[in-house]
């Protein structure tokens, strides 16, 4: 499977709800070594939003102006929610469908 | 290194710069291939991906993408299986650049410009030496 | 001592390097139909790439990285390749314009048609890309380009009056055979002209090229602060000339041997000669910038190796690619388009697309993660920066339909 497979991918409820596209995805660098560094392990998705606002770095970059950008992005990455990989119950890469079971979305992306 | 450091696959990893063990250019992180461990259940970066082919497939061009990949996969005289595809215990380290434990022209993306050299560029003169002064 | 000097050559180079063929054009033309009331275009341009400069060559320095290296990694591959596209055919078309810049300087002085110069023109840029340093290339045809003065010193001859050139200039009117629609577009035109995108890649790729590191930041900011603004007035004096003497007779420009016109009236042979080295050094400059960007955009999008820093052999890719931008560059010129009316539809053109290579910039330059912390924007240069994404956001979207209305500005 491959990270552009990944990110044309469309999450779900359990209820059948769609909670958007998978726009990015966060890894942590906590895996055992192969290497010189350890293994990079898929941690969770950041779904809906704008894949634009995101990869600016506005919101998980740490990017800080000017003013009117930042505003701007953080508009349009409001939406945007976190979905941890391990509440992911149905991985259907093919079918470009994720279905997660966790209840409690968190809103925008608790790392900055 | 276990630092636990966080990156986001879009902001952080996918078309950064890389870099070979001797510092030069040597094309872009053009996709990432995944793999799922079936015991723990958690999900691995196991590659890098370079080349046209692996450009146009992220690009939304799967078929002629992955056709154009497996033109170039074959490179003799490369440490790599698949000169396309880099694992991922060759990379040095993440951060502006991706800097590689490889040779630049153990890559895929290297053979085009290997291609020019010799058929084109070599021939002209001058191209051997650096400019005047 | 020799840190000094070496400043002082970067503001005459950056000086004698600020016209193009753009310029020239547009800045004789606006003087000859519209006066003065543009000149404050000509301002507000400079302010432009002084700050557009000033963060890319930072942006270059600190991370090493060039703009359209950048501009993939922040927009994404998707408009990263839309962004490529229209940026090298933009480059393309200025390009051409230049190199038949170059011809028709040199048929002025041969008197040999320029369209027969035209190859003879590619072939020399070609070799001076191929063999020349880019530290000396930079010099020579910057230094060069100074020559320019003569226009300046062709103002001080004629001896206008000068609290009313004054007054003309600051404050603006349309003219009354003009309208609203020709005015604003030869503003945009002026604009373009004053900050062409091809300078920015040109800059940024070569800070790296240069291998400038924070030391030279300051360096930078002479350059930019001092360098564009003296060429910017370089830019005024070519359309004050044209104003002074073109207008009252009537003449228009429809051809680079009407920009240099004023300075032979007035200065007389001699004047011309040092106009025409001048145009040949500005045009000339410009070709060998718009072909190595042809060579950058293409070679940083793509990861390829890239530079004259790099001995060719391994930088094949970047190389071929100038070398059929040339060779494109070359067929357009000869098949006989008017050079003005292609350095017309690529200053404009230009000023269109300026928001596509700004904003990646403007992004980058607000990252501490790139930038470091001490050297991202500060405030104030964050207000004017944004102030100016909104100009250039504002002349993206009335450029085409302006175009339209004033049928390319007849």
């Amino acid at each position: 499977m491959r990270m552009s497979d990944l990110m044309a991918c469309d999450v779900y409820a359990a209820d059948g709800r769609c909670l958007g596209r998978v726009r990015d995805v966060r890894l942590v660098m906590d895996g055992p070594v192969r290497g010189s560094l350890a293994a990079l392990r898929v941690d969770a998705l950041i779904v809906g939003g704008s894949a634009f606002a995101g990869r600016l770095g506005y919101l998980r970059g740490g990017v800080r102006g000017p003013i009117l950008l930042s505003a701007l992005m953080h508009r349009l990455e409001a939406r945007a929610i976190t979905i941890e990989a391990g509440d992911i119950t149905h991985w259907d890469v093919d079918e470009r469908r994720l279905i997660t079971a966790a209840r409690a979305i968190q809103r925008g992306d608790p790392d900055r | 290194m276990t630092d636990g450091r966080v990156l986001h696959a879009g902001l952080h990893v996918l078309d950064r710069q890389m870099r070979d063990r001797h510092g030069r250019l040597c094309g872009k992180v053009d996709d990432l291939e995944l793999e799922r461990n079936e015991e723990t259940g958690a999900m691995y970066v196991t590659a890098v991906l370079s080349g046209p082919g692996h450009l146009l497939y992220r690009t939304g061009r799967r078929r002629i993408g992955t056709w154009l990949a497996k033109l170039t996969s074959h490179i003799e005289r490369s440490s790599l299986e698949d000169p396309g595809r880099i694992p991922y215990d060759r990379i040095k380290s993440v951060g502006v650049t991706v800097d590689l434990a490889i040779e630049a022209n153990e890559l895929a993306t290297f053979a085009a410009e290997r291609w020019t050299r010799d058929h084109i560029v070599g021939h002209v003169p001058g191209s051997r030496h650096d400019a005047d002064e | 001592m020799k840190r000094v000097l070496g400043i002082f050559l970067g503001i005459l180079t950056a000086i004698g390097g600020f016209v193009d063929m753009g310029d020239l054009v547009a800045n004789a033309a606006v003087g000859a139909r519209f006066d003065m009331n543009l000149a404050w275009v000509v301002v507000v341009g400079v302010v432009g790439i002084v700050v557009y400069a000033e963060m890319s060559g930072r942006v270059a320095a600190i991370c090493g990285r060039p703009v359209f290296d950048l501009v993939r990694e922040r927009l994404g591959p998707r408009f990263g390749l839309a962004n490529l596209v229209a940026s090298f055919a933009i480059n393309l078309l200025t390009l051409t314009a230049e190199i038949a810049g170059v011809a028709i300087a040199l048929s002025l002085v041969s008197s040999v048609n320029y369209l027969l110069l035209v190859p003879f023109v590619m072939v020399l840029v070609w070799l001076v890309v191929w063999r020349l340093s880019f530290a000396m290339m930079e010099r020579i045809f910057g230094l060069l380009g100074l020559c320019l003065l003569v226009f300046v010193v062709t103002v001080w001859r004629i001896g206008p009056d000068w609290s009313q050139l004054w007054s003309d200039a600051s404050s603006p009117v349309i003219p009354s055979d003009e309208n609203v629609f020709s005015y604003a577009y030869y503003a945009i035109a002026l604009f373009g002209a004053a900050m062409t995108p091809y300078e920015v890649f040109f800059f940024s790729s070569g800070a790296v090229e240069d291998g400038w590191t924070v030391k030279d930041l300051n360096e930078n900011r002479a350059n930019v602060f001092i360098g564009f603004p003296l060429g910017g007035l370089l830019s005024l004096a070519i359309m004050a000339c044209a104003f002074l003497v073109l207008a009252p007779a009537d003449i228009g420009v429809d051809t680079l041997s009407q920009v240099a016109l004023p300075v032979t009236v007035t200065v007389g042979k001699l004047g011309l000669a040092i106009a025409l080295i001048g145009i040949f050094a500005a045009t000339f400059g410009a070709a060998l910038e718009t072909s190595l960007s042809a060579g950058y955009t293409v070679a940083q999008y793509l990861g390829w190796p890239w530079g004259k820093r790099l001995r060719p052999v391994e930088a094949s890719r970047f190389h071929v690619v100038i070398l059929m931008a040339l060779v494109v560059a070359l067929l357009i010129a000869i098949s006989g388009v008017d050079p003005v009316k292609v350095t017309e539809y690529s200053i404009v053109l230009s000023a269109a697309a300026l928001p596509l290579t700004y904003f990646p910039i403007l992004v980058i330059a607000n990252d501490p993660a790139y930038m470091g912390d001490e050297h991202t924007n500060g405030r104030i240069f964050n207000m004017i920066a944004s102030v100016y994404l909104v100009i250039l956001v504002v002349v993206s979207i009335v450029t085409i339909p302006l175009m339209i209305i004033t049928r390319a500005g007849s």
